[in-house]
């Protein structure tokens, strides 16, 4: 005899987006609430414009007979038990986030001292976290170690307070270790919200004054603009096939060593490649379990740490890179008729008021120092 | 054209193309009406930035109107 399920649900307010998730796992409610304790609980002056759903079934006990995630635009079946850990996460989060029109999503840390905006972007391994961590010890207020929100209506940078992810080291390395007994441990990493580590020390909001993008010296992998790593549940000789063919590709190679296979890719026009790769492993059934748009050397931190400043052309060059929805933005697709350049210029607006620099890392206080100087942070 | 900073946008409607001026370029761009010679650009450079007396202006000049240029931005006569 069929029971059915009983589902929980939970709803996040992520800017001019209201998502409601539902699921048969009331750890996965749990767990998403503890991600997100401040989108719940954030008033929103406006109604949302946007409203979603997800549905996460752990378990076989439904219409389709295996675990599954029911998104509005597509069904994941869940066909191996660790696409129920990150992955659903972090799908559910992508999808959210590719709804937002409001705002421009940038990957990259927030700060502010004195109502100064400073977005710090770098890609992952550059030590953004750690950095917007030290600075928040020297007094600075967060807004965000991973998304920095820029609204379109006013141009200033709104906080993205999801709990943080971090390494226990992370914690040691800026003096926040007493900070560990708060944190749950999720996928090998804490988890803890902001004013766990420092009470107060919230911003919601605060005009850009300062933009720091963090680059490696010594990165010695070339074309790292061109390259594209997509990891597949599984191979399929078509689909092989169907990519060999396809003419913006450079060069493909596949590791099958890890346990996902992984298609390494240099191309010239990497975002079509990847849509069209999408388009393809949807046709295919196949999974894309992760994907990685940039390789780059992991920076060693022997510095010395050196600030440049760069023209603010530059600086929305290198966030557009980092604009966290990619090609499935709403808002490139809706309102830009999918013309990053069209977003390019609004960026540039955006930062009309902003000084830009490139920070070449080096030793943790060294590159806080710098810092903290644009804003006139006392030293540590 | 929009001017962000110290820098400008040109976008162009034909070709859906986005150029970055910065001032200097802007400066040249602005003086590209047909009326002014080479030599007016050079001493409205050296007026508006400091520039060693030793630096060969022009050339840069040059090769920012052959970019232009190149660019389909701005049409030649000779």
């Amino acid at each position: 005899m069929a029971t059915e399920t009983t589902l929980q649900q939970l709803q996040l307010n992520f800017y001019d987006v209201q998502a409601t998730i539902h699921s048969d796992s009331s750890a996965y409610i749990d767990l998403f609430a503890k991600m997100y304790p401040r989108f719940i609980s954030k008033s929103v002056a406006n109604s949302p414009q946007h409203t979603t759903e997800f549905t996460v079934y752990t378990t076989p006990n439904n219409p389709a007979k295996t675990p599954i995630l029911i998104t509005e635009r597509q069904k994941i079946p869940l066909n191996k038990p660790d696409f129920l850990e990150g992955f659903v996460y972090e799908a559910i989060l992508n999808d959210i986030i590719s709804r937002v029109q409001s705002h421009l999503l940038i990957h990259a840390g927030v700060v502010s001292h004195h109502n100064q905006g400073i977005i710090i972007a770098a890609d992952s391994g550059h030590g953004k976290t750690t950095l917007v961590l030290e600075l928040l010890r020297r007094g600075c207020k967060f807004l965000s170690d991973e998304i920095a929100a820029i609204s379109r209506t006013d141009q200033q940078v709104y906080s993205f307070p999801r709990s943080l992810r971090i390494r226990s080291g992370t914690l040691d390395l800026v003096g926040f270790s007493e900070a560990q007994s708060a944190a749950s441990t999720w996928l090998d990493k804490l988890l803890l919200d902001v004013e766990a580590i420092q009470p107060n020390c919230l911003a919601d909001v605060a005009p850009i004054r300062q933009v720091i993008l963090l680059h490696n010296p010594h990165n010695r992998i070339k074309n790292s603009n061109q390259t594209l790593d997509i990891f597949l549940e599984r191979l399929d000789d078509t689909l092989i096939e169907q990519i060999y063919q396809m003419t913006d590709i450079i060069k493909l190679d596949i590791d099958t060593d890890g346990v996902y296979p992984m298609l390494k890719i240099l191309a010239d026009n990497r975002m079509a490649v990847l849509e069209e790769i999408e388009k393809l492993c949807h046709e295919h059934q196949i999974l894309i379990v992760n994907v990685i748009r940039r390789r780059y050397d992991r920076p060693t931190f022997v510095g010395p740490a050196k600030l440049e400043k760069i023209p603010t052309s530059k600086a929305a060059l290198e966030l557009l890179k980092q604009f966290k929805p990619g090609h499935h933005s709403a808002l490139l697709k809706d309102e830009f008729h999918g013309r990053s350049k069209l977003l390019f210029i609004e960026l540039m607006s955006l930062l009309g008021q902003a000084t830009c620099y490139q920070l070449s890392v080096g030793p943790l206080n060294q590159m806080a120092d710098l810092v903290g100087q644009l804003v006139d942070l006392p030293p540590a | 054209m929009k001017t962000v900073g110290n820098e400008s946008l040109l976008y162009r409607s034909d070709d859906k193309s986005v150029h970055v001026l910065n001032r200097t370029a802007k400066l040249i761009w602005d003086m590209c009406d047909g009326e002014h010679s080479l030599a007016d650009f050079e001493s409205s450079i050296r007026s508006s930035f400091a520039v060693p007396d030793d630096y060969d202006v022009m050339n840069d000049i040059r090769q920012a109107i052959q970019t232009m240029s190149d660019k389909g931005l701005l049409v030649l006569n000779n």
